[in-house]
């Protein structure tokens, strides 16, 4: 793609030092939009058919949750942008040009939007499920055989219609959206700015860098908001994630700044030392602590913590094993490396979402008098 | 990507950034970029103009005007898409306001002679209560210096009911003839003018509604309940509603009773018959011992109804016939005995009869339901069938055979409301009345509709909605008074907790599902001064349009509709009668609220009603449970940062907050045991009057009337008794989907 793009570019502008940035003035509206315009339908559609304990102060559980689906729609965006300047180039010239890349920005939201629905529509039945037991066991008489699977059945038929409505009225929405931005832009579109010069000096191991760096800081974001939870119940795993949060800051600075060997294999550590403790609490159970011996339930915040660890170790890796050449090897570009920044971030802003601070009603959290069991971390 | 080279002063990305069409356009004077742009912004502007106005308007019709309130309102739209319900629409009735309403006559004790000589005659003993011989009353009579109880049996029966005897004439959804069928599910010609079969009716002694027991303070009543349901001696088609287990459970409501005689789910899963309800060939002794909360007599009440409570099928059985009514004198001074001659002198001719019990002429009891009868075509199916309950209706299906008779599926969507109104179990009724004053108490026995009415004069008389071109919905009602004009005032002299302070003219009045409302009417002037005359013709009329149980879409309150005046009673104005009564001044003072009731706010409970779905079905819950029958409820958080439980200590009072947390949904919430003084609504302080939507918030009431979003602060007393007791949503198809919480009494 670089091949095509600089030829493009050459052919068609003068020619300026520099890289081709990502155009933030046009990604962040349009994500920030269709965050919270499908996050409306995604509301109103647990309003309609979710949970009971997930219909409530719709208003502020929108705007907490399409908060945290903006890096996913930046992240959409993004992925969007970089498709259509491999078809395009980084400027949109030709006649078709604009309205594809709107179709496909508005594709990929949509696919954003689904996949959160989704998981929304099956934490919704899990919780149905739930309470539909519990009522089977209250009402006590069933004379059609199967009844709760028949309303288990029933309950899933039923999110699986909210589902196709919910896809239905987001890719509509989005589609909506993005012509009215593209319209309110004067019919253009970007799909790459001006960069800077000194951009072109980044090289493979800088972006791996920078990303095992805000990887350790997604990760001490979910740990260091667990750490209240696990305080009251048990001090000494709150001062465990109080320690890890630390370790994994440092990390994270060090990372920048000191980028040296010993530097690399210390955030390895930190990546891989919670992966084996959650690994042991989730199956065997830890051998001491208030319940020693039992598995803990896996929950949002810990599956998240988790990605971002094995992101985390996975990239201490690489830069540890292959530092030499990856040295000499130029950047990704800004648009994959905001990509998969955002893809980080992602994952942190949903985990977050799961630890049940600033009254996120988000999986695995369970709201005041819910049914439902808190997932534990680590 | 990372090898670009770019001018950062060139403009990026357009599809023309200064090309062509630019230049195109200017020769036309406008750019296409500035096309889009105006566009763009116009359709915003559209957008907010349409969210300001209609939008806005349309919220807070509903009162949903609230940062949630456009969320809910979607949701609706969003579930009404999947939860498809469809009503059948019933046959025309032709010949309305010929069938006279009925007066119920006080239902006679029964001798001391006869009970006493049956195999299990009620007592105060232990296993007295009922037939599994596991209860006993609390409190006797005698603990509180009564003497012993009138007792009276009513039988649970399978019969028959007749809603009009005029013909009628099927039609569709658009108000057109159309075809009907016979008892074997064959088809009738459209047009053919038919009469409707009986409906079967569980009913109280076999009738709808059932017996009336004239009642009075300082004298005990005790009611043998006893099941025959599983007796079918006419062979009657029990078709696909009604407990199917054919149990009962009767709750007089809203009597101070002890929990054992209430007949609340909570009392009966967990002690007594340890079941949903009372099973066929059982009985069970419910004593209402007549006697004010605290024995303050400020805590006197006028008028009860006992209905079925059975858990799960509430809504079914009510709506199958199990309807009672309880008018509850005070004749201690001879304050309100029914004799207008003594006390209060309010509206009433009492005939004492040897058996105990006594009449009251001019003192009549209006109790309104509303139906649907089966068209033939309508589906049959609600989540019962996934249980099985009614294998013989092999459900869903189409019932052709039940063609005319009560159509009941529970809607927990849109909720459940007829399009035939009835009074005392008759379709549009007529009364001739004396000139004189009458009083009257309405009670709203519907599963979910709400009424307000109001008294109008027509000249034209009725008309069907089907010739005035409605449709569909708006066929509810079936008649309509398009040159309706009101003429008269109603005089409000109580509400559920009996008699108010004062009495209240009032135009027009709500009467929300549950509640009971009293009234005098005054026959002998119109509201401007003329006397009325002899065959003068004053219709009681409906003008609520309630398309739906799930609220109103029109009423005096909120965008009325000057075209809906149902008429559901007519009065023809007879002759002059003796009328010694008078409209008093003053009558029963309020309890007093204690000063510091604010201090009391912090530590209220909180219970918030809610909306969700399970099983493929709209869930009603509340603070996110559903109703466990042996489990007491557990407040939200409250001010204070506690979460009590529902549980209150023998003769203490407190504040609850009952919040309706379902957007777009109003709820009559029905609190058992005793009646509850609103003080605060929507946050407001109303101990003065202040919500002139809800004037009697200064009244007593057992039943907290909440619009969409609206939360009411209420308090109220735990005296006398102890044990479990239960708070629910009166409408019926709310309750019988969890919509209810346990709470207790503790000594």
């Amino acid at each position: 793609m670089s091949t095509s793009m600089s030829t493009s570019i050459a052919t068609n502008r003068p020619a300026v030092a520099g890289r081709a940035a990502v155009p933030w003035l046009t990604v962040l509206p349009l994500a920030v939009l269709m965050s919270f315009a499908d996050g409306y339908w995604m509301t109103s559609l647990r309003g309609a058919f979710g949970a009971i304990q997930r219909t409530q102060d719709l208003f502020g559980s929108w705007v907490r949750d399409s908060t945290v689906l903006v890096p996913a729609f930046v992240l959409a965006v993004l992925a969007a942008l970089v498709l259509s300047a491999r078809l395009y180039g980084p400027v949109l010239r030709a006649r078709p040009s604009v309205p594809v890349t709107a179709l496909l920005i508005a594709l990929a939201g949509t696919v954003a939007g689904l996949l959160a629905l989704g998981a929304s529509t099956a934490y919704d039945y899990e919780l149905e499920s739930s309470q539909l037991g519990l009522m089977a066991t209250m009402q006590g008489r069933c004379v059609a055989g199967d009844c709760l699977g028949i309303q288990r059945r029933a309950t899933l038929a039923l999110q699986e219609r909210s589902v196709v409505m919910g896809m239905g009225l987001i890719l509509l929405t989005n589609l909506v959206l993005v012509g009215w931005v593209v319209a309110v832009r004067g019919g253009r579109l970007r799909v790459s700015a001006p960069g800077r010069a000194e951009g072109a000096a980044r090289s493979r191991a800088d972006d791996l860098r920078r990303l095992l760096a805000v990887g350790l800081v997604c990760s001490a974001v979910i740990h260091g908001a667990v750490v209240p939870e696990h305080l009251v119940e048990w001090p000494a795993a709150g001062a465990f994630f109080v320690a890890l949060t630390g370790v994994e800051l440092a990390a994270a600075i060090l990372v920048i700044r000191r980028p040296q060997a010993s530097t690399l294999v210390a955030a390895a550590v930190a990546s891989l030392g919670p992966l084996l403790v959650w690994l042991c609490s989730r199956t065997v159970g830890l051998p001491f602590g208030p319940e020693p011996g039992t598995a803990e339930a896996v929950g949002l915040a810990d599956v998240s913590a988790c990605l971002l660890e094995l992101a985390t170790l996975a990239a201490a890796v690489v830069l540890v094993l292959a530092r030499p050449g990856l040295g000499s090897r130029p950047g990704t570009g800004p648009h994959r490396g905001w990509i998969a920044v955002m893809a980080l971030l992602t994952v942190t802003t949903v985990g977050f979402s799961g630890t049940g601070l600033a009254g996120f009603d988000g999986f695995g959290v369970a709201p005041a008098h819910g049914s439902t069991v808190a997932g534990h971390h680590h | 990507m990372n090898d670009v080279t770019i001018d950062p002063g060139e403009p990026l990305g357009g599809a023309d950034p200064v090309g062509t069409a630019t230049k195109d356009n200017d020769s036309a004077g406008v750019t296409r970029r500035t096309v889009l742009r105006l566009g763009a912004a116009g359709s915003l502007g559209l957008a907010v103009a349409a969210a300001q106005g209609p939008g806005s308007l349309f919220l807070s019709q509903r009162g949903l005007l609230s940062p949630s309130g456009a969320f809910a309102a979607t949701s609706t739209a969003l579930a009404d898409l999947v939860y498809i319900e469809a009503f059948p629409t019933s046959p025309l009735i032709l010949s309305p306001f010929t069938d006279v309403l009925p007066v119920p006559k006080a239902l006679a004790p029964v001798p001391v002679s006869e009970f006493s000589s049956w195999s299990k005659p009620p007592g105060p003993g232990s296993g007295q209560q009922n037939s599994m011989q596991n209860e006993r009353h609390q409190i006797w009579s005698s603990d509180i210096g009564c003497p012993d109880p009138l007792v009276y049996k009513i039988d649970l029966l399978v019969r028959q009911h007749a809603f009009t005897t005029s013909m009628v004439l099927p039609i569709d959804k658009n108000g057109r003839p159309t075809l009907s069928f016979d008892q074997q599910g064959h088809p009738v010609a459209a047009g053919t003018k038919r009469f409707l079969p009986l409906s079967t009716i569980y009913g109280f002694n076999g009738a709808f509604p059932g017996p009336m027991i004239n009642a009075e303070y300082g004298r005990p009543v005790l009611v043998r309940f006893e099941n025959h349901l599983d007796e079918n001696p006419l062979g009657l088609d029990r078709q696909d509603f009604g407990a199917p287990d054919w149990s009962f459970l009767t709750h007089l409501h809203n009597g101070h009773t002890a929990p054992e005689s209430d007949g609340n789910p909570h009392y009966s899963m967990t002690a007594g018959p340890k079941y949903h309800g009372y099973l066929p060939q059982t009985f069970c002794d419910n004593l209402y011992l007549n006697w004010p909360a605290g024995n303050d007599d400020r805590e006197k009440q006028s008028f009860f109804w006992f209905h079925d409570h059975r858990m799960d099928h509430t809504g079914a059985n009510v709506y199958k016939g199990m309807v009672g009514l309880y008018p509850i004198y005070d004749p201690k001074n001879g304050m309100d005995m029914g004799d207008e001659r003594q006390g209060l002198r309010l509206p009433g001719v009492r005939t004492d009869h040897p058996d105990g019990s006594f009449d009251v002429d001019y003192d009549i009891p209006l109790a309104f339901y509303d139906c649907r009868l089966d068209d033939g075509v309508t589906m049959h199916k609600d989540m019962h069938d996934t249980l099985g309950e009614f294998p013989a209706a092999k459900n869903p299906s189409v019932h052709p055979e039940w063609w005319g008779k009560t159509f009941f599926k529970h809607f927990p969507s849109h909720g459940f409301v007829g399009d035939i109104f009835t009074v005392n179990g008759t379709a549009y009724p007529v009364l001739e009345v004396k000139r004189r004053k009458y009083r009257f108490r309405f009670l709203d026995c519907s599963v979910a509709r709400i009424y307000e009415f109001k008294l109008m004069a027509s000249t034209q008389g009725p008309r069907t909605a089907a010739s005035l071109g409605y449709t569909d919905d708006e066929l509810e009602g079936q008649y309509r008074i398009p040159d309706g004009q009101q003429c008269m005032q109603f005089t409000q002299i109580a509400s559920d907790g009996g008699l108010l302070p004062f009495p209240v003219k009032r135009d027009s009045f709500e009467l929300w599902p549950a509640k009971r409302r009293e009234v005098i009417i005054d026959f002998t002037r119109y509201q401007d001064g003329t006397p009325t005359t002899k065959g003068d013709v004053i219709y009681l009329t409906d003008v609520m349009k309630m398309p739906n149980g799930r609220m109103w879409s029109n009423s005096s309150r909120f965008s009325p509709d000057p075209n809906y005046k149902v008429p559901v009673l007519k009065f023809v104005i007879g002759d002059s009668a003796p009328d010694d009564s008078q409209v008093p001044t003053a009558m029963r003072p309020l309890p007093p609220l204690p000063s510091n009731w604010k201090t009391m706010l912090d530590n209220r409970l909180i219970f918030e009603v809610q909306r969700g779905s399970a099983g493929g079905e709209i869930e009603w819950l509340i603070n996110g449970s559903p109703f466990t029958p042996d489990v007491v409820a557990t407040s939200l958080k409250n001010n204070a940062g506690k979460t009590p439980l529902a549980q209150q200590r023998k003769n203490s009072f407190n504040l609850w907050e009952i919040r309706n947390g379902g957007g777009g949904w109003v709820h009559p919430f029905h609190l058992h045991m005793e009646e509850h003084r609103t003080v605060m609504r929507g946050g407001k302080d109303v101990t003065a009057g202040g919500d002139k939507g809800h004037p009697d918030d200064v009244s007593r009431e057992d039943l907290a009337a909440l619009d969409p979003g609206e939360s009411v602060i209420v308090y109220r007393g735990f005296r006398d008794f102890v044990g479990p007791y239960v708070a629910h949503c009166h409408n019926l198809a709310h309750e019988d989907h969890a919509m209810m919480f346990g709470w207790e009494i503790t000594s």
